[in-house]
């Protein structure tokens, strides 16, 4: 076990189970976001919870523009935590840009990971006409830089470096805590361009692991022709369409999630 | 919804965890040109240009869900022609019968968000200079390695294009021209101090014939033979000069004539016991002393030459001090 790497990645591990149930957020937030849906798995699986090097809790003194200005270099943390819990027989759980992630680590270490459960996954954002559809143009994602910039005080990282670190304002500090959750704008702005300049399209037919695509209905994010093609190019792949609405399912539905990702367990394991 | 909240001076918005907008103010419907048909029951989307559905999916709704309230979000809302207006959003996150509703304030901010552009333009320019400037900068340590190197080169090429103006190329001692320099100097010296200055003049005996016989290399490696044991036999602070073909000069500050004398006798003693390459070689040196009678350097130079002639004349081999020469000759 690396110690330091469960230091760096902020790991938790919780539950009674043996088998390995990794959870990963995705762009914008932290483990946190799981909160209303691993109590449910605690009892059956070994939860474990850990943040990307730049969000949340991880030591942002890690933080490295190169390796992670794409997704293999996040794919990289998954498999180094792998690698440092010894875990074997995972079924791995990805929101968002976390699914594609977590594919891509899969991808690396195929014996590892016994399934992925994608939640509002994308292969690509950005629409590559005229056979993919993505959901956006380009100009949609700077006009997302752009309302960044103005949340995520993108001023401050230049105008005020040490705004952030400030040890004689600590109500300043804690104040920010509350507000994104990776709260360094320059790395916040690199995962959005990892995420949403990536194209994994070549790689779903790679894919050695069976998979559950968790669809939301009017997902703005990850709209429904997405996950349809997701489900043709993925090889052992099965579609679910939920009632809930949106792109963040377990926390605006955690039961429907919940109850959707135990009956996939349940028939993968009868079959 | 009572009739404050409705009008109050600022736009008021609930909806679902599925996104669907349940209460409206009139304040919000005013700034957003709508009707409240338009909205109600409809998805918040209808609300939001595609940059801000992305910024709601991924970063608000998770952070009012997790914390329960979110602060101080700036948003871009559409109105319903479509323009986009700028507004900033609080919003907490209530349970009300079995059902979530998060509630929102929102603010038109033109003013606050022209602000914000500009400062934001003023970073990315800021930016762009600071990148500039480390650019200018560094491109200026370049050009100083660069003038540095030019100089040590240029210092190098100085220093010998010194050496070769004041040194003899074949002995290495200082050349004629650092003779005359140096013994003006001693000469002026002398004379604001009252201190005593010599001159010797050496020259080597019967040096043509050694030319002659074994060929001018053999001469050169004889004039260098003499030239380091001149050198090495005076004080720090004499100046042993070549001036010219075998004829050398000893400059001796602060030295009076007896001093002189006895300088030249050792250097004379030294040259004649010195191991020579073809046969022996000796020197004749003649010397002159600065004193009252004798202030100028031509009449220096004139007297120590004729005290060497003395001693050409005399056997050779021998020093005569110009002294000397007063009662033997006149």
């Amino acid at each position: 076990m690396n110690a330091n790497i469960l230091t760096r990645n902020n790991v938790k591990i919780f539950g009674t189970g043996k088998q390995p149930l990794v959870f990963a957020h995705g762009f914008g937030c932290d483990q946190n976001m799981w909160r209303f849906v691993t109590p449910a798995f605690a009892e059956a699986y070994q939860i474990v919870l850990f943040d990307y090097v730049g969000s949340g809790k991880s030591d942002l003194a890690a933080y490295n523009s190169a390796r992670y200005s794409h997704l293999s270099g996040y794919a990289q943390d998954i498999n180094d935590i792998v690698d440092s819990l010894g875990l074997e027989d995972i079924i791995f759980v990805g929101h968002s840009v976390s699914s594609v992630i977590g594919m891509l680590a899969s991808l690396k270490k195929p014996e590892r990971f016994q399934q992925l459960i994608m939640v509002g996954p994308s292969p690509r954002y950005i629409n590559d006409p005229p056979d993919y559809v993505g959901g956006f143009e380009r100009a949609d994602i700077e006009g997302l830089f752009a309302m960044m910039d103005k949340n995520y005080l993108g001023w401050a990282s230049f105008l005020a470096p040490a705004i952030m670190q400030n040890p004689e304002k600590p109500e300043l500090s804690n104040e920010l805590k509350d507000s994104f959750c990776s709260t360094d704008p320059v790395i916040a702005r690199q995962f959005a361009q990892a995420t949403f300049f990536s194209d994994n399209r070549e790689d779903l037919a790679k894919v050695q692991v069976p998979s559950l695509i968790l669809q939301c209905t009017d997902d703005i994010i990850a709209p429904l022709v997405v996950g349809e093609y997701l489900h043709q190019h993925l090889p052992q792949s099965t579609l679910r369409v939920l009632k809930a609405t949106g792109h963040c399912p377990h926390l605006s539905h955690p039961d429907e999630t919940i109850t959707v990702i135990k009956d996939y367990l349940r028939d993968m394991a009868s079959d | 919804m009572d009739e404050m909240l409705d009008t109050a001076p600022c736009g008021f918005l609930s909806f679902t965890d599925n996104g669907i907008i349940t209460l409206i103010n009139q304040t919000l419907l005013a700034d957003l040109a709508y009707s409240s048909e338009a909205v109600l029951n409809q998805h918040i989307n209808v609300l939001l240009p595609m940059a801000g559905r992305i910024f709601f999916q991924t970063h608000f709704f998770p952070l009012l869900v997790s914390q329960g309230r979110a602060l101080e979000i700036y948003l871009s809302v559409k109105t319903e022609n479509g323009t986009e207006i700028p507004m900033l959003l609080n919003a907490v996150r209530k349970q009300r019968g079995q059902q979530y509703a998060n509630d929102c304030s929102l603010m038109v901010i033109h003013q606050r968000n022209e602000f914000e552009d500009q400062i934001i333009r003023l970073k990315n320019a800021a930016e762009v200079a600071v990148r500039e400037k480390e650019k200018i900068y560094q491109e200026l340590l370049d050009a100083h390695q660069r003038l540095d190197d030019k100089r040590a080169k240029l210092q190098v090429a100085l220093n010998l294009l010194e050496k070769m103006a004041t040194t003899d190329e074949l002995t290495d001692l200082k050349n004629r021209r650092t003779f005359e320099e140096t013994l003006s100097r001693e000469i002026e010296h002398a004379k604001r101090s009252l201190w005593p200055v010599s001159l010797i003049i050496v020259d080597a005996d019967h040096f043509k014939s050694i030319n002659d016989t074994f060929g001018h290399p053999v001469g050169d490696r004889y004039l260098q033979q003499l030239a380091k044991i001149l050198q090495s036999n005076v004080r720090k602070n004499d100046l042993v000069a070549r001036y010219g073909g075998e004829e050398f000069v000893v400059v001796l500050p602060n030295t009076k004539a007896a001093g002189a004398v006895m300088i030249a006798e050792k250097l004379r003693k030294a040259v004649e016991v010195s191991i020579w390459p073809e046969r022996p070689l000796t020197t004749s040196l003649g010397i002159a002393t600065l004193s009252d009678g004798i202030t100028e350097k031509a009449e220096l130079l004139k007297l120590a030459d004729q005290a060497l002639y003395y001693s050409k004349h005399h056997g050779r081999n021998r020093v005569t001090h110009f002294n000397e020469l007063e009662f033997a000759d006149l």
